[in-house]
Protein backbone atom coordinates (compact mmCIF):
# COMPACT_ATOMS: atom_id res chain seq x y z
CA UNK A 1 0.00 0.00 0.00
CA UNK A 2 1.28 3.40 -0.72
CA UNK A 3 1.92 5.83 2.13
CA UNK A 4 2.55 9.17 2.78
CA UNK A 5 3.32 11.21 5.82
CA UNK A 6 1.17 13.98 6.62
CA UNK A 7 1.15 16.51 9.63
CA UNK A 8 -2.03 18.10 11.34
CA UNK A 9 -1.63 20.82 14.20
CA UNK A 10 1.91 19.40 13.92
CA UNK A 11 1.48 15.97 14.93
CA UNK A 12 2.63 13.62 12.51
CA UNK A 13 0.79 10.65 10.65
CA UNK A 14 1.87 8.16 8.47
CA UNK A 15 -0.77 7.11 6.69
CA UNK A 16 -1.75 4.84 3.39
CA UNK A 17 -3.31 5.66 0.91
CA UNK A 18 -6.38 4.22 0.25
CA UNK A 19 -8.22 5.65 -2.83
CA UNK A 20 -7.35 8.54 -5.56
CA UNK A 21 -10.38 9.43 -7.41
CA UNK A 22 -11.77 12.56 -9.74
CA UNK A 23 -14.97 14.03 -9.86
CA UNK A 24 -16.69 14.73 -12.46
CA UNK A 25 -18.74 18.12 -10.79
CA UNK A 26 -15.72 19.82 -9.03
CA UNK A 27 -13.08 18.51 -11.35
CA UNK A 28 -11.39 17.97 -8.88
CA UNK A 29 -8.96 15.05 -7.76
CA UNK A 30 -8.70 13.65 -4.34
CA UNK A 31 -6.71 11.46 -2.72
CA UNK A 32 -7.77 9.18 0.61
CA UNK A 33 -5.33 8.21 2.90
CA UNK A 34 -5.61 6.52 6.46
CA UNK A 35 -3.69 7.23 9.98
CA UNK A 36 -5.24 3.53 10.72
CA UNK A 37 -6.60 4.52 13.91
CA UNK A 38 -10.06 3.91 14.74
CA UNK A 39 -12.85 5.46 16.56
CA UNK A 40 -15.30 2.73 17.66
CA UNK A 41 -15.26 0.34 14.67
CA UNK A 42 -14.86 3.67 12.06
CA UNK A 43 -11.60 4.02 10.46
CA UNK A 44 -10.54 7.97 10.67
CA UNK A 45 -9.43 8.80 6.94
CA UNK A 46 -8.29 12.09 5.88
CA UNK A 47 -8.37 13.62 2.10
CA UNK A 48 -6.97 16.03 -0.08
CA UNK A 49 -6.97 17.41 -3.09
CA UNK A 50 -4.55 15.64 -5.67
CA UNK A 51 -2.68 16.50 -8.70
CA UNK A 52 -1.72 13.43 -10.19
CA UNK A 53 -0.04 14.16 -12.65
CA UNK A 54 2.06 16.78 -11.37
CA UNK A 55 3.75 16.57 -8.13
CA UNK A 56 5.06 19.84 -7.92
CA UNK A 57 1.43 20.85 -7.08
CA UNK A 58 1.70 18.12 -3.72
CA UNK A 59 -1.45 18.22 -2.09
CA UNK A 60 -3.94 20.52 -1.14
CA UNK A 61 -6.25 21.26 1.70
CA UNK A 62 -9.73 21.12 1.12
CA UNK A 63 -11.13 24.31 2.31
CA UNK A 64 -14.72 23.97 0.72
CA UNK A 65 -17.96 22.26 1.52
CA UNK A 66 -18.45 21.45 -2.45
CA UNK A 67 -14.96 19.31 -2.02
CA UNK A 68 -16.00 17.91 1.29
CA UNK A 69 -19.41 16.88 -0.25
CA UNK A 70 -17.91 15.09 -3.23
CA UNK A 71 -15.21 13.44 -0.61
CA UNK A 72 -18.08 12.32 1.43
CA UNK A 73 -20.08 10.95 -1.21
CA UNK A 74 -17.46 8.97 -2.82
CA UNK A 75 -17.05 7.64 0.65
CA UNK A 76 -20.51 6.39 0.63
CA UNK A 77 -20.30 4.26 -2.30
CA UNK A 78 -17.08 2.73 -1.63
CA UNK A 79 -15.73 0.63 1.13
CA UNK A 80 -18.06 -2.64 0.61
CA UNK A 81 -16.27 -5.31 0.28
CA UNK A 82 -17.78 -8.95 -0.09
CA UNK A 83 -17.01 -12.11 1.90
CA UNK A 84 -18.74 -15.63 1.57
CA UNK A 85 -20.21 -16.68 4.55
CA UNK B 1 -27.75 -15.02 9.95
CA UNK B 2 -30.40 -13.46 7.97
CA UNK B 3 -33.95 -14.37 7.76
CA UNK B 4 -33.81 -15.97 4.64
CA UNK B 5 -30.64 -18.63 6.03
CA UNK B 6 -33.31 -19.15 8.73
CA UNK B 7 -35.84 -19.84 6.21
CA UNK B 8 -33.29 -22.16 3.92
CA UNK B 9 -32.11 -24.51 6.67
CA UNK B 10 -35.98 -24.67 8.16
CA UNK B 11 -36.49 -25.64 4.92
CA UNK B 12 -33.54 -28.10 4.56
CA UNK B 13 -34.25 -29.48 7.53
CA UNK B 14 -38.18 -30.37 6.15
CA UNK B 15 -37.64 -31.82 3.24
CA UNK B 16 -34.84 -33.73 4.49
CA UNK B 17 -31.85 -32.29 3.16
CA UNK B 18 -28.89 -32.76 5.92
CA UNK B 19 -26.64 -29.84 5.15
CA UNK B 20 -27.12 -26.58 2.47
CA UNK B 21 -24.01 -24.94 0.70
CA UNK B 22 -24.45 -21.70 1.70
CA UNK B 23 -22.92 -19.24 -1.60
CA UNK B 24 -24.40 -16.05 -0.45
CA UNK B 25 -22.93 -12.65 -1.10
CA UNK B 26 -23.33 -10.55 1.81
CA UNK B 27 -21.76 -6.78 1.50
CA UNK B 28 -19.56 -5.75 4.82
CA UNK B 29 -19.20 -1.94 4.71
CA UNK B 30 -16.34 -1.02 6.13
CA UNK B 31 -17.28 2.50 7.95
CA UNK B 32 -14.87 5.41 7.72
CA UNK B 33 -15.28 8.52 8.94
CA UNK B 34 -14.19 11.41 7.15
CA UNK B 35 -11.81 13.71 9.50
CA UNK B 36 -12.59 17.55 8.57
CA UNK B 37 -9.47 19.94 9.33
CA UNK B 38 -10.87 22.99 9.79
CA UNK B 39 -9.38 25.96 7.33
CA UNK B 40 -7.17 27.52 10.65
CA UNK B 41 -5.66 23.72 10.55
CA UNK B 42 -2.18 23.13 9.97
CA UNK B 43 -2.09 20.84 7.80
CA UNK B 44 1.27 19.89 6.03
CA UNK B 45 2.29 16.97 3.85
CA UNK B 46 5.67 15.97 5.42
CA UNK B 47 6.50 13.24 3.09
CA UNK B 48 4.92 12.67 -0.51
CA UNK B 49 6.48 9.56 -1.95
CA UNK B 50 7.04 9.34 -5.88
CA UNK B 51 4.97 6.44 -5.69
CA UNK B 52 1.85 8.18 -5.61
CA UNK B 53 2.67 9.78 -9.36
CA UNK B 54 3.76 6.55 -11.07
CA UNK B 55 1.88 4.60 -12.98
CA UNK B 56 -0.57 7.40 -13.60
CA UNK B 57 0.44 7.62 -17.01
CA UNK B 58 -1.16 3.84 -17.89
CA UNK B 59 -3.28 3.91 -21.03
CA UNK B 60 -6.53 2.13 -19.91
CA UNK B 61 -6.95 0.88 -23.14
CA UNK B 62 -4.23 -1.48 -22.21
CA UNK B 63 -6.34 -2.86 -19.73
CA UNK B 64 -7.17 -6.21 -20.40
CA UNK B 65 -10.83 -5.84 -19.84
CA UNK B 66 -10.77 -2.52 -21.15
CA UNK B 67 -9.36 -3.73 -24.43
CA UNK B 68 -11.58 -6.56 -24.88
CA UNK B 69 -14.81 -4.23 -24.45
CA UNK B 70 -13.22 -2.08 -26.53
CA UNK B 71 -13.00 -4.81 -29.68
CA UNK B 72 -16.25 -6.58 -29.14
CA UNK B 73 -17.80 -2.88 -29.42
CA UNK B 74 -16.02 -1.90 -32.70
CA UNK B 75 -16.97 -5.49 -34.09
CA UNK B 76 -20.37 -5.43 -32.87
CA UNK B 77 -21.09 -1.38 -34.39
CA UNK B 78 -19.04 -2.20 -37.99
CA UNK B 79 -21.01 -5.32 -38.24
CA UNK B 80 -24.65 -3.92 -37.28
CA UNK B 81 -24.65 -0.08 -38.87
CA UNK B 82 -24.33 0.49 -42.29
CA UNK B 83 -20.92 2.16 -43.31
CA UNK B 84 -22.78 4.89 -44.72
CA UNK B 85 -23.88 6.18 -41.08
CA UNK B 86 -20.45 5.44 -39.40
CA UNK B 87 -18.36 8.60 -40.63
CA UNK B 88 -18.57 10.15 -36.54
CA UNK B 89 -17.52 6.43 -35.48
CA UNK B 90 -14.29 6.06 -37.53
CA UNK B 91 -13.46 9.86 -36.79
CA UNK B 92 -13.41 9.56 -33.46
CA UNK B 93 -12.13 6.36 -32.41
CA UNK B 94 -9.40 6.83 -34.62
CA UNK B 95 -7.96 9.21 -32.12
CA UNK B 96 -10.19 8.43 -29.07
CA UNK B 97 -8.21 8.70 -25.67
CA UNK B 98 -8.90 7.69 -22.34
CA UNK B 99 -8.57 10.05 -19.19
CA UNK B 100 -6.02 8.97 -17.19
CA UNK B 101 -7.30 7.25 -14.31
CA UNK B 102 -5.07 6.74 -11.00
CA UNK B 103 -3.77 3.29 -11.93
CA UNK B 104 -3.91 1.60 -8.67
CA UNK B 105 -7.50 2.96 -8.07
CA UNK B 106 -8.47 1.24 -11.30
CA UNK B 107 -7.15 -1.82 -10.93
CA UNK B 108 -8.04 -1.92 -7.21
CA UNK B 109 -11.36 -1.73 -8.00
CA UNK B 110 -10.81 -4.12 -10.86
CA UNK B 111 -9.56 -6.87 -8.59
CA UNK B 112 -12.22 -6.23 -6.04
CA UNK B 113 -15.32 -6.66 -8.42
CA UNK B 114 -16.02 -2.59 -8.69
CA UNK B 115 -14.33 -0.65 -11.75
CA UNK B 116 -15.35 2.52 -13.12
CA UNK B 117 -17.73 4.04 -15.53
CA UNK B 118 -18.38 6.83 -16.99
CA UNK B 119 -19.00 10.16 -18.51
CA UNK B 120 -17.86 11.11 -22.41
CA UNK B 121 -16.44 14.41 -22.52
CA UNK B 122 -17.96 15.93 -26.14
CA UNK B 123 -15.58 18.51 -25.84
CA UNK B 124 -12.35 16.19 -25.97
CA UNK B 125 -12.68 13.47 -26.97
CA UNK B 126 -12.37 11.50 -23.80
CA UNK B 127 -14.19 9.11 -21.33
CA UNK B 128 -14.07 9.84 -17.66
CA UNK B 129 -14.36 7.00 -15.45
CA UNK B 130 -15.57 6.44 -12.11
CA UNK B 131 -16.90 3.94 -9.64
CA UNK B 132 -19.23 1.41 -10.25
CA UNK B 133 -19.80 -2.06 -10.02
CA UNK B 134 -18.20 -4.86 -12.45
CA UNK B 135 -21.88 -6.19 -13.45
CA UNK B 136 -22.62 -2.77 -15.29
CA UNK B 137 -19.30 -2.50 -16.65
CA UNK B 138 -19.46 -3.56 -19.90
CA UNK B 139 -22.74 -2.00 -20.32
CA UNK B 140 -21.60 1.48 -18.93
CA UNK B 141 -18.53 1.70 -21.22
CA UNK B 142 -20.60 0.34 -24.39
CA UNK B 143 -22.81 3.50 -23.57
CA UNK B 144 -19.79 6.02 -23.35
CA UNK B 145 -18.28 4.81 -26.61
CA UNK B 146 -22.05 5.15 -28.31
CA UNK B 147 -21.67 8.81 -27.20
CA UNK B 148 -18.01 9.00 -28.83
CA UNK B 149 -19.21 6.98 -31.82
CA UNK B 150 -22.09 9.32 -32.13
CA UNK B 151 -20.51 12.91 -31.92
CA UNK B 152 -18.77 15.63 -34.33
CA UNK B 153 -17.93 19.07 -33.33
CA UNK B 154 -18.67 22.21 -35.32
CA UNK B 155 -15.94 24.47 -33.81
CA UNK B 156 -16.82 27.31 -36.12
CA UNK B 157 -20.46 27.68 -34.79
CA UNK B 158 -19.61 26.60 -31.24
CA UNK B 159 -22.06 23.73 -31.81
CA UNK B 160 -21.41 19.82 -30.90
CA UNK B 161 -23.72 17.23 -32.41
CA UNK B 162 -23.72 14.34 -30.14
CA UNK B 163 -26.53 11.35 -30.83
CA UNK B 164 -30.13 13.48 -31.03
CA UNK B 165 -28.64 16.37 -28.84
CA UNK B 166 -26.98 19.42 -29.16
CA UNK B 167 -24.44 21.28 -26.73
CA UNK B 168 -24.22 25.30 -27.71
CA UNK B 169 -20.88 26.31 -26.43
CA UNK B 170 -20.56 29.04 -24.14
CA UNK B 171 -17.25 30.03 -24.94
CA UNK B 172 -16.75 32.36 -21.80
CA UNK B 173 -18.30 29.87 -19.42
CA UNK B 174 -18.28 25.92 -19.97
CA UNK B 175 -20.74 25.66 -17.04
CA UNK B 176 -23.25 27.63 -19.18
CA UNK B 177 -23.30 25.42 -22.26
CA UNK B 178 -26.99 24.77 -23.00
CA UNK B 179 -27.82 21.20 -24.20
CA UNK B 180 -30.85 20.10 -26.09
CA UNK B 181 -32.06 17.05 -26.88
CA UNK B 182 -30.12 14.98 -23.89
CA UNK B 183 -32.94 13.14 -22.72
CA UNK B 184 -34.08 11.04 -26.07
CA UNK B 185 -30.41 11.01 -26.33
CA UNK B 186 -29.27 9.58 -22.83
CA UNK B 187 -32.54 6.92 -23.49
CA UNK B 188 -31.45 6.46 -27.39
CA UNK B 189 -27.82 5.70 -25.76
CA UNK B 190 -29.07 3.41 -23.67
CA UNK B 191 -31.53 1.90 -25.58
CA UNK B 192 -28.96 0.67 -28.18
CA UNK B 193 -26.60 0.18 -25.56
CA UNK B 194 -28.60 -2.97 -24.28
CA UNK B 195 -30.19 -3.58 -27.64
CA UNK B 196 -26.61 -4.39 -28.92
CA UNK B 197 -24.15 -5.40 -26.08
CA UNK B 198 -26.48 -7.05 -23.71
CA UNK B 199 -29.83 -8.25 -25.97
CA UNK B 200 -30.31 -11.13 -22.98
CA UNK B 201 -30.44 -8.74 -20.22
CA UNK B 202 -27.42 -10.05 -18.00
CA UNK B 203 -25.65 -6.88 -17.76
CA UNK B 204 -28.56 -5.94 -14.85
CA UNK B 205 -28.94 -3.33 -12.91
CA UNK B 206 -27.36 -1.25 -15.56
CA UNK B 207 -30.10 -2.41 -18.13
CA UNK B 208 -32.64 -0.04 -15.84
CA UNK B 209 -30.55 2.92 -16.53
CA UNK B 210 -32.82 5.44 -18.23
CA UNK B 211 -35.77 3.51 -18.21
CA UNK B 212 -38.18 6.32 -18.58
CA UNK B 213 -35.86 8.07 -21.54
CA UNK B 214 -35.60 3.86 -23.00
CA UNK B 215 -39.35 3.86 -23.11
CA UNK B 216 -39.34 6.94 -25.00
CA UNK B 217 -36.46 6.19 -27.42
CA UNK B 218 -37.76 2.52 -27.85
CA UNK B 219 -41.50 4.33 -29.25
CA UNK B 220 -39.72 6.23 -31.40
CA UNK B 221 -38.14 3.43 -32.90
CA UNK B 222 -41.14 2.25 -33.71
CA UNK B 223 -42.25 5.39 -35.32
CA UNK B 224 -39.46 6.66 -37.29
CA UNK B 225 -38.72 3.19 -37.67
CA UNK B 226 -35.33 1.00 -36.89
CA UNK B 227 -32.68 1.97 -39.59
CA UNK B 228 -33.96 5.72 -40.12
CA UNK B 229 -33.53 6.50 -36.36
CA UNK B 230 -30.15 4.59 -35.88
CA UNK B 231 -28.64 6.28 -39.38
CA UNK B 232 -30.22 10.00 -37.32
CA UNK B 233 -28.29 8.66 -34.68
CA UNK B 234 -25.03 7.54 -35.56
CA UNK B 235 -24.76 10.62 -38.18
CA UNK B 236 -25.85 12.96 -35.02
CA UNK B 237 -28.45 14.57 -37.54
CA UNK B 238 -31.21 16.11 -35.25
CA UNK B 239 -32.13 18.16 -37.71
CA UNK B 240 -33.30 14.70 -40.26
CA UNK B 241 -34.92 13.26 -37.41
CA UNK B 242 -37.35 16.48 -36.82
CA UNK B 243 -38.25 16.50 -40.19
CA UNK B 244 -38.77 13.09 -40.30
CA UNK B 245 -40.83 13.28 -37.63
CA UNK B 246 -42.83 15.77 -38.85
CA UNK B 247 -44.70 13.56 -40.74
CA UNK B 248 -46.70 12.63 -38.03
CA UNK B 249 -46.84 15.44 -35.65
CA UNK B 250 -46.00 19.33 -35.97
CA UNK B 251 -42.50 21.18 -35.66
CA UNK B 252 -44.20 22.99 -32.85
CA UNK B 253 -45.08 19.34 -30.60
CA UNK B 254 -41.67 17.40 -32.16
CA UNK B 255 -39.77 20.78 -29.99
CA UNK B 256 -41.85 20.56 -26.97
CA UNK B 257 -41.36 17.09 -26.48
CA UNK B 258 -37.24 17.28 -27.10
CA UNK B 259 -37.73 19.78 -24.23
CA UNK B 260 -40.11 18.46 -22.27
CA UNK B 261 -38.08 14.75 -22.43
CA UNK B 262 -34.59 17.24 -21.57
CA UNK B 263 -37.21 18.21 -18.49
CA UNK B 264 -38.18 14.77 -17.59
CA UNK B 265 -34.37 13.80 -18.08
CA UNK B 266 -32.96 16.67 -15.55
CA UNK B 267 -35.37 15.74 -13.07
CA UNK B 268 -34.96 11.94 -12.68
CA UNK B 269 -31.55 12.95 -12.53
CA UNK B 270 -32.13 15.24 -9.96
CA UNK B 271 -34.55 15.39 -7.48
CA UNK B 272 -34.18 18.48 -6.10
CA UNK B 273 -35.35 19.78 -9.02
CA UNK B 274 -38.47 20.86 -8.41
CA UNK B 275 -40.73 20.84 -10.90
CA UNK B 276 -44.42 21.36 -10.30
CA UNK B 277 -45.86 20.19 -13.62
CA UNK B 278 -43.94 17.13 -13.82
CA UNK B 279 -47.14 15.00 -14.37
CA UNK B 280 -48.49 17.60 -16.98
CA UNK B 281 -44.98 16.97 -19.13
CA UNK B 282 -45.36 12.89 -18.59
CA UNK B 283 -48.76 13.81 -20.25
CA UNK B 284 -47.82 15.64 -22.69
CA UNK B 285 -44.76 13.19 -23.67
CA UNK B 286 -47.35 10.14 -23.88
CA UNK B 287 -49.74 11.89 -25.97
CA UNK B 288 -47.71 12.88 -28.19
CA UNK B 289 -46.00 9.56 -28.82
CA UNK B 290 -49.40 8.14 -29.18
CA UNK B 291 -50.40 10.60 -31.59
CA UNK B 292 -47.13 10.71 -33.89
CA UNK B 293 -47.40 6.44 -33.41
CA UNK B 294 -50.89 6.13 -34.67
CA UNK B 295 -50.27 8.73 -37.57
CA UNK B 296 -47.06 6.85 -38.48
CA UNK B 297 -49.29 3.71 -38.49
CA UNK B 298 -51.79 5.09 -40.88
CA UNK B 299 -48.99 6.68 -42.93
CA UNK B 300 -47.75 2.68 -43.24
CA UNK B 301 -51.22 1.84 -44.20
CA UNK B 302 -51.49 -0.05 -41.02
CA UNK B 303 -54.27 2.20 -39.00
CA UNK B 304 -57.06 1.14 -37.25
CA UNK B 305 -59.75 0.43 -39.33
CA UNK B 306 -62.27 -0.61 -37.31
CA UNK B 307 -65.76 0.82 -38.01
CA UNK B 308 -64.37 2.33 -41.45
CA UNK B 309 -67.04 -0.06 -43.34
CA UNK B 310 -70.27 1.67 -40.92
CA UNK B 311 -71.98 4.84 -42.85
CA UNK B 312 -72.82 7.40 -40.70
CA UNK B 313 -76.53 5.89 -40.60
CA UNK B 314 -75.56 2.14 -39.98
CA UNK B 315 -74.31 2.57 -35.95
CA UNK B 316 -74.57 -1.11 -34.59
CA UNK B 317 -76.45 -0.09 -31.63
CA UNK B 318 -78.67 2.74 -31.31
CA UNK B 319 -78.46 4.48 -28.77
CA UNK B 320 -82.17 5.34 -28.56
Amino acid sequence: MKKLKISINDVEKECDVLYTFKSHSTRNYYLICTDNTYNNDTLNVYSFIYYPNDKSKGLEKITNKEDWDEVEEFISLVGVTNEFC
Amino acid sequence: MSFVNVLLILLATKVGISSIKKYIIRPNKLKMELIKYSNTDMVKVVDLPDELYEGNDLDVKENEVYKKIYNQFCEVIESKIPREDLDNYYRNFKTLKEEKTPTDYMLKYLRKGQIIGGTYNLKNNTIDLETMVLSKVINSICHELLHAATTRVDKENGVIYSGLSQMFINKEDEKKNEVYGIGINEGLTQYYANKFFDPNHELTPAYSIYEEEQMIAKTLEKIVGEEKLQSFYFRSDLKGFVTELQKYASKEDIYKFINYTDVLFYYSRDKKLKFRELDEVKKFINMFLIKAYNNSLKDKNEGLTLFNHLGRFDLPYKTR
